[in-house]
């Protein structure tokens, strides 16, 4: 499923203006194209390469 | 001169710091308004740190390779009393209270700061076309881009200005004005050089290093700044080698990964020929070229470009009322940034895993990897396609061969490997496995003395 990027621009601010949405929707529309294969391909359990780290105080250096 | 000698030539007393730093201000008043390499220059306060310089070298307090050595940073590091501009009119006026750590390592190891490089806007860009700050000129042809968006560093460095000049690099932003500029960079690994005191782009892809005159000088360089850093998180607490390559230098036996997929498509028949000569060269000096097929590199730059976006727009998010205070081509970038559902940025950082795991097995047949740093030498100013079997945006073409590295947060060298039929300089470069800077650095200062290109140096 292809996202509409206009409705999704209609939902931010400040609103970005119609010549330059355009611009960015096509940018958007091939890198959507490029990275749907990849995100479809996921094993569910995978976690993201970038973790929030506990919050425990932090070690001295070694 | 590059760094080495001319700590050599401070030590023997031929030159003093002093003279050094000024020669450094009196090229920045010379060349200066036609390249458009600094936004500040402190030309003062570095001639009071040289004279302290060679007062501490007469007392006998040396504090390394550095002392007294002018050299630059790019105005993304902050700067205690120092304007910080990151090139963009946000931050024209900004004086930070502290140094970044690289700018307090550089200090420790007695280095004089002659001025703040200029960059592409927030260092998002490749061109260093800077609306606010002017555009910066490549010292072989100043009708050409230097790359970016540490391009101010790329040019101080090639224009013999200063032998040594900080940038920061998120998709290539030191190795693509080094590979322009006939210049050495080098991207350190994620977590290697602390990026505290640096105005963020991307904080799961910023990194760190120099830009020099020859190899040998990054490496000094990188032994001065890094390390580990309890002010970044993303830190490591690995312990640092000692990157200077021994002389002579030998690679006999090291096994050199030639790509046999995606690095040579679309590039220029000059820069493919530099690269597998460079590579030749190497094999003549004992090493085995091995050629290797690697994992899908354009899905690394899908996800490089996607984290690059999404967390642009969020450390900007504050200023994005300001519309008219950002360059057009960094306010389109923010604007797609903004439209990228979070549930696609977490997938890219999952995919980004996956991604990881699968490029890591490369390192089970090679040592390191020669690839070419950029498609072509560096491209016209305003030019906005370049045509290597069909027409690619400058940006994407430029940052096609570096972007992905870090994504991987691997380490990677570009220094000169040629030039082309107009005279503009070429660039390889070395990628290794995560902290294996001491490798590539070995293995660039090898092919450094078989090319034998160091003496060629933009006239102005």
């Amino acid at each position: 499923m292809s996202r509409d990027w206009n409705l999704i621009a209609k939902g931010i601010a400040p609103e970005i203006p119609q010549p330059e949405l355009d611009n960015a929707v096509g940018v958007l529309q091939a890198l959507e194209s490029q990275f749907a294969p990849l995100r479809q391909s996921l094993p569910h359990e995978t976690e993201p390469a970038v973790i929030f780290p506990s919050f425990h105080a932090p070690e001295k250096p070694a | 001169m590059n760094l080495q000698e001319t700590a050599k030539a401070l030590r023997k007393g031929s030159v003093s710091a002093l003279e050094l730093v000024t020669d450094s201000v009196r090229r920045i008043a010379a060349l200066d308004p036609k390249l458009k390499a600094f936004i500040t220059v402190t030309a003062e306060m570095a001639q009071n740190q040289a004279r302290q310089a060679d007062q501490d070298l007469a007392n006998g307090k040396d504090r390394g390779p550095l002392h007294g050595i002018p050299v630059a940073v790019k105005d993304v590091f902050c700067t205690q009393g120092i304007r910080t501009t990151c090139g963009s009119k946000l931050f024209a006026d900004y004086v930070p209270e502290y140094d970044a750590a690289v700018v307090e390592r550089l200090k420790s190891a007695g280095a004089v700061i002659v001025g703040k490089t200029n960059m592409h806007e927030l260092a998002y860009g490749v061109t260093s076309t800077n609306p606010h700050f002017g555009t910066v000129r490549n010292p072989w042809n100043l009708d050409r881009i230097t790359g970016g968006s540490s391009g101010g560093s790329g040019s101080a460095v090639a224009a013999g200005i200063v032998p040594m000049a900080m940038g920061s690099d998120t998709g290539g932003s030191i190795r693509i004005p080094a590979s322009f500029c006939g210049t050495v960079g080098l991207k350190p690994s994620f977590g290697r050089v602390s990026r505290y005191g640096v105005l963020p782009l991307d904080f799961s892809l910023d990194h760190m290093g120099p830009l020099t005159q020859c190899v040998r000088d990054a490496a000094l360089t990188l032994n001065a700044i890094a390390g580990f850093d309890l002010r970044d998180e993303t830190s490591s607490r690995r312990p640092v080698e000692a990157y200077l390559p021994p002389e002579p230098v030998a690679i006999q036996g090291l096994r050199i990964g030639l790509p046999e997929n995606f690095y040579f498509d679309r590039v220029s028949t000059s820069v493919a020929d530099s690269v597998r000569r460079a590579a030749r060269l190497a094999e003549e000096a004992g090493a085995i070229v091995v050629p290797v097929s690697v994992p899908d590199v354009a899905q690394l730059n899908t996800i490089g470009r996607l984290i690059l976006l999404s967390e642009a727009s969020a450390t900007m998010d504050h200023y994005l009322n300001r519309r008219e205070d950002f360059g057009a081509d960094v306010r389109a970038l923010l604007d797609q940034g903004r439209l990228i559902p979070a549930t696609d940025y977490i997938n890219a950082q999952r995919v980004r895993r996956m991604l990881l795991q699968e490029f890591q097995s490369i390192w089970k047949h090679v040592d390191c990897l020669f690839t070419p740093t950029t498609p072509t030498s560096a491209p016209r100013i305003g030019q906005s396609t370049i045509d290597l079997g069909g027409p690619e945006d400058v940006r994407i073409a430029s940052t096609r061969l570096t972007r992905g590295i870090n994504v991987l947060g691997w380490p990677a060298l570009s220094l000169p490997c040629g030039f082309d039929e107009e005279g503009l300089p070429l660039g390889l470069q070395i990628i290794g496995p995560s902290f294996q800077e001491a490798l590539i650095m070995r293995v660039g200062a090898a092919l450094e003395t078989a090319l034998n290109l160091t003496y060629r140096r933009p006239v102005l």
